[in-house]
């Protein structure tokens, strides 16, 4: 005795295989429309499209120790962003130098131009925007964290439980180059202030920075301040002999460091003083803005 | 012993769980349904929350449920070998094993491809990696890799079962099962043992068998490129992929002959798993032992040698900090210790091989965690070492996969046979007939259109699965 | 012959009457403000409260001077003491001065305007009141060195001319020519170049190049432009020595394609735009060949039902 499947089922049920696994092939030869990056909006004022980067000058940084704060830049981010609670996203290291000493160094999101970060995400949701900007699409980010294992310098976070937001962030339109409100099971990190960008202003770190030690550029016009002076960013880099962050991984990072120890503002290598530990935004009690229009 | 007798008896013995079930099975299956609840609840308490449930925190991003998806991937590779390249070799003793392997790899591929989703900070996403997926991330190379491999070992466990499912419909059929006969004569696809039905299993099993091989090898270097396509200090390493596919078919080979021993035990087979199997998978085990032994020493020399910064950083706190309990034991409880059981002849029995496969397992558990936790707590900035410390979440949904593999083996070994029955007896007519395994020897078989209970169908003699080019299409 | 014996003791006398007025007068000690332009000799005095008594002590000169400041020990504490006296930025330093050897002098020419540091260099007993005396320079004084006569630093002009108005895409090469007020060129001066820039929210003069003029007084540098339109390119002398410091700035349009960064393309492209199609041959055929056993599982079903219909037809 035998039972007849019917034949329709049989076919149907191997043309579903075999169009699964058609799909995976015929969307990486780009016959099924590939997935779109997130449209990075244009934030230029110029025709040309600006490429930022950031040096930071750490004769200027002495870690906000002579300033018996928390680091600046930290706090001011953390402000701007409502920073979940526990990450920083720019955050200041101390480094031994040889012969005893130390120095500070701010690590903000290095924004590579090889990013390791961008290599490895599953769904395209960090993207890099038009600028050279990498951001992360929470609307899309499956939180898997494999960005996280891949960046080298560390410089991701991960939303581990629901983050606080302010009162009224639920009204505040979402978009990856300000990310608020943030959302629970996705990964945060420094944007460069990409929603400043776009009405000419400087990252919130730069800006709360009172060495002005943060400098905003431009790789596109060959430019950067830090608020105070405008200087033209090759020769800047060049005559300070500026160097990045594990130059020999290949990551390509826009964020350059001159060297020093604080030295502008009169600190000492051997300078045994900490930073203190930076306020959350909570802690700062900001409240958001009702007009925070970046379009 | 007649022939006749000989297959009653092999029948009796391998269709009795299918046929009674004891208060203790109940017991037993329903213990491991409580622990997989207890498992899906604290998944419902991380949903509800989110993953600060667990205990990952920013800089060690991945814990046990990542140590958990390469356990498990690992051990699915169980049945690619012993099934497929054993038939493919054409080595006998393979018979009464591959059904057990087959469905080790199915079962673990399903627990181990459930585990990154648990770990997943937005499940509710998924459909991105179909949506949105990037054919550069090696998530998804994971996830076509995976999917391929389940698939086809599904297609592989399937195949061979066919005709053991038409004895299980025959047996079935004209009884009060009247749920399970509509199962059996759904899966068993009208088989007939007719000569055309024999050939195209023949053909497909063929086909699969050279298939899943390639298929199983890339699923676990794919595996290890989640963790090689990244710059971390010990995982920033050339040789990841050959490291982790021999990893996984040394603890795959583990798996197989501690599930052997048990269903032995449990079902009384003793007659058809053997001294033999134990052996020949003993001396593999063996010989993967070294292999494994030899691929982690190449690793760990080479880099505790050159101390680089961070490197040696790691070493000397794998070695002799923090995690020298987990990496120890595994180097020398689960690699050196049964690689001595199983050489030294007084302890190459079957309790002594069995307890070599128990601790290569429980040694490649802890290795799996020695590979993933330590690069992570390792800092990358000037900063501390991070500490990782797993919660009663993760905990939990361990135990509950664990739970979860034995329960979906204890059902299926009671709908199914857990041996291939009629593969076992082509072997013994192979074995009696004397006939080379070259030939094929189509015998006609006397058809009984059943309607009476318990009639089964007279053994068929199969064509051999040779490679020979097919002579009619 | 005794009128000659009178006539010596009186030109004798006469002599030293001379010798040590003019001796006198030179040893008296001038006032530590100078404003001369001849040699500028300044006696201090090292005592228990510091310079002259003062512990910000200061003196100050004119540019160009010759200068002598001669230090002698009046410490009346600590005879054991010991005192090294330095000049920092024009890097002279006396002999130690000590309660046996009581006077040093520093000489130096003061052409260098600014503030200069005049401090004991060594650890002595009363450092903390040696550590604060300046030396203060004024600019614009006297002429150059040598301790001629005084006349202001000398006027310079700077012309900036670009070797183009506008330019397209690509370089201008500015050329700076520094004059000084003979109209002779001046030589080994440094001349920087800047553009006035713009840029997120602040504004300034970015600097784009240095260079030193040659014998004729000529100073070129390349200046790619980075942004487009009418943009303001200044040239900078800061006046140095005897010269003083000018300026001259030029308008400089940019029209065109400006080149543009763009982020270099990983170097392995070439294969990495291959790699999806390999990717997607073996997956699919991967799946063929899964397609192709479940094809025969199909044909299982088939032949089994004909078979089944033959039987039913038969039996």
């Amino acid at each position: 005795m035998s039972t007849k499947i019917p034949r329709r089922r049989l076919i149907q049920a191997a043309g579903a295989l075999a169009a699964a696994g058609a799909v995976p092939g015929l969307w990486a030869t780009g016959i099924v429309p590939r997935p779109q990056e997130a449209a990075g909006r244009t934030q230029t004022q110029s025709r040309r499209l600006r490429q930022w980067a950031m040096v930071i000058d750490l004769r200027k940084c002495e870690g906000c120790v002579t300033q018996d704060k928390a680091p600046r830049c930290t706090e001011g981010c953390n402000a701007e962003h409502f920073v979940p609670e526990g990450q920083q996203w720019i955050r200041v290291f101390e480094v031994e130098e040889p012969g005893g000493g130390s120095y500070f160094m701010p690590r903000p999101c290095m924004n590579c131009e090889n990013a390791p970060c961008l290599n490895v995400c599953p769904v395209g949701a960090t993207f890099r925007n038009p600028e050279g900007v990498i951001l992360v699409d929470h609307e899309r980010c499956i939180g898997c964290r494999l960005c996280m294992a891949a960046c080298p310098y560390g410089a991701r976070s991960f939303n581990w439980d629901q983050p606080e937001n302010p009162p009224g962030a639920t009204f505040a339109s979402y978009t990856p180059e300000y990310p608020v409100p943030h959302r629970r099971g996705t990964v945060e990190k420094c944007t460069l202030c990409a929603h400043h960008a776009d009405i000419g202003k400087l990252p919130s770190c730069a800006d709360a920075c009172p060495m002005n030690a943060i400098y905003l550029g431009d790789l596109q016009e060959d430019v950067a301040t830090n608020g105070k002076e405008v200087v033209t960013l090759s020769r800047f880099l060049s005559e300070n002999q500026a160097f990045r962050l594990k130059e020999e991984l290949g990551t390509k990072p826009r964020v350059w460091y001159v060297p020093g120890h604080g030295e502008d503002f009169g600190r000492h290598s051997d300078d045994t003083r900490e930073p203190l530990a930076p306020r959350s935004w909570l802690e700062q009690e900001t409240k958001i803005e009702v007009n925070h229009d970046h379009e | 012993m007649t022939t006749s007798s000989r297959s009653e008896r092999l029948e009796e013995t391998v269709f009795h769980p299918l046929r009674h079930t004891s208060r203790a099975w109940y017991v037993w299956a329903g213990f491991l349904a409580v622990v997989v609840v207890w498992g899906i609840f604290a998944y419902a308490v991380q949903l509800r929350r989110g993953l600060v449930e667990t205990g990952m925190r920013n800089e060690v991003i991945w814990g046990f449920y990542i140590t958990n998806f390469v356990f498990f991937i690992g051990i699915s590779h169980a049945g690619t070998l012993i099934s497929a390249i054993l038939r493919v070799s054409q080595a006998e003793w393979r018979r009464p094993v591959t059904r057990m392997a087959e469905v080790i790899t199915a079962v673990a591929l399903m627990i181990g491809a459930i585990m990154p989703m648990v770990d997943l900070g937005r499940p509710d996403r998924i459909p991105n990696l179909i949506l949105h997926g990037r054919l550069g991330s090696p998530v998804i190379w994971d996830l076509i890799s995976i999917t391929t491999y389940l698939t086809g070992s599904l297609i592989y466990l399937y195949l061979p079962m066919i005709p053991d499912l038409a004895r299980c419909r025959d047996m079935f059929s004209g009884t009060a099962h009247r749920l399970r006969w509509k199962l059996y004569s759904v899966l068993s696809l009208g088989w007939q043992d007719t000569k055309e039905q024999r050939r195209r299993l023949e053909r497909g099993i063929g086909v699969m068998m050279i298939v899943i091989i390639p298929v199983a090898v890339s699923v676990h270097t794919v595996v290890s490129w989640i963790f090689s396509m990244t710059m971390r200090s010990g995982w920033n390493s050339t040789i990841f992929g050959p490291y982790f596919v021999v990893g996984a078919i040394f603890s795959g080979t583990a798996g197989i002959i501690t599930v052997m021993a048990i269903f032995r035990k449990l079902f009384h087979l003793e007659e058809y798993i053997t001294e033999k199997q134990f052996r020949n998978l003993g001396l593999l085990l063996l010989a993967l032992a070294a292999m494994y032994f030899y691929f982690t020493l190449s690793e760990y020399l080479t880099l505790a040698y050159k101390e680089e910064e961070s490197e040696g950083a790691l070493m000397r706190e794998l070695m002799l900090g923090r995690y020298a309990l987990a990496f120890w034991t595994f180097a020398i409880g689960g690699t050196i210790v049964p690689a001595l059981l199983l050489a030294l002849r007084p302890t190459r029995t079957i309790p002594g091989i069995v307890v070599a496969s128990v601790l290569v397992n429980i040694g490649m558990w802890l290795k799996r965690f020695v590979i993933v936790v330590p690069s992570l707590g390792l800092p990358l900035m000037p900063a501390d070492w991070a500490v990782y410390r797993p919660s009663w979440v993760e905990i939990s949904i361990t135990v509950a996969a664990f739970a979860g593999f034995a329960l979906l083996f204890t059902l299926f070994a009671k709908l199914f046979p857990i041996i291939s029955v009629w593969e076992v007896e082509e072997g013994w007519e192979r074995e009696t007939a004397g006939a080379s395994p070259a030939e094929s020897v189509p015998v006609p078989v006397p058809q009984v259109a059943g309607s009476g209970p318990r009639v089964p169908v007279m053994p068929a003699r199969l064509a051999t699965e040779s490679l020979e080019v097919e002579r009619d299409a | 012959m005794r009128r000659q014996p009178r006539l010596l003791p009186a030109f004798l006398s006469i002599a030293m009457g001379l010798a040590i007025t003019s001796a006198g007068w030179l040893v008296s000690a001038p006032p530590a403000h100078a404003d001369g332009n001849e040699v500028e000799k300044i006696r201090v005095e090292i005592t228990d409260n510091g310079f002259n008594n003062d512990p910000d002590f200061t003196i100050e000169v004119a540019q160009g001077a010759v200068v002598e400041i001669t230090f002698v020990w009046a410490q009346t504490m600590d005879l054991d003491d010991e005192h090294v006296i330095v000049l920092k930025g024009y890097g002279v330093e006396t002999d130690k001065i000590t309660y046996f050897n009581k006077e040093s002098t520093l000489k130096f020419i003061a052409d260098k305007p600014g503030s200069f540091e005049l401090t004991c260099d060594v650890d002595c007993e009363i450092h903390d009141v040696l550590r604060r005396g300046h030396l203060k320079v004024g600019a614009g004084g006297s002429a150059g060195s040598g301790g001629g006569s005084a006349s202001a630093l000398t006027k310079t002009a700077l012309s900036l001319t670009p070797s183009a108005w506008s330019v397209t895409s690509g370089p201008v090469i500015l050329t700076a020519s520094l004059k000084d007020a003979e109209g002779a060129g001046v030589p080994k001066a440094e001349v920087r170049f800047f553009v006035e820039a713009d840029f997120a929210g602040t504004k300034g003069l970015r600097e784009v190049g240095i260079a030193d003029t040659d014998s004729t007084g000529m100073a070129q540098v390349v200046f790619q432009p980075t942004t487009e339109g009418t943009q303001r390119v200044l040239a900078r002398f800061e006046g140095v020595g005897l010269y003083a410091e000018s300026e001259q700035s030029v308008e400089v349009e940019a029209v065109g394609d400006l080149p543009t960064y763009s982020i270099a393309p990983a170097s392995l492209e070439a294969l990495r735009a291959r790699a999806p199609f390999v990717v997607a041959a073996a997956v699919l055929a991967v799946w063929t060949a899964y397609g192709f056993a479940v094809y025969q599982a199909i044909r299982i079903v088939r032949s089994g039902s004909a078979r089944a219909a033959e039987t039913g037809r038969k039996g």
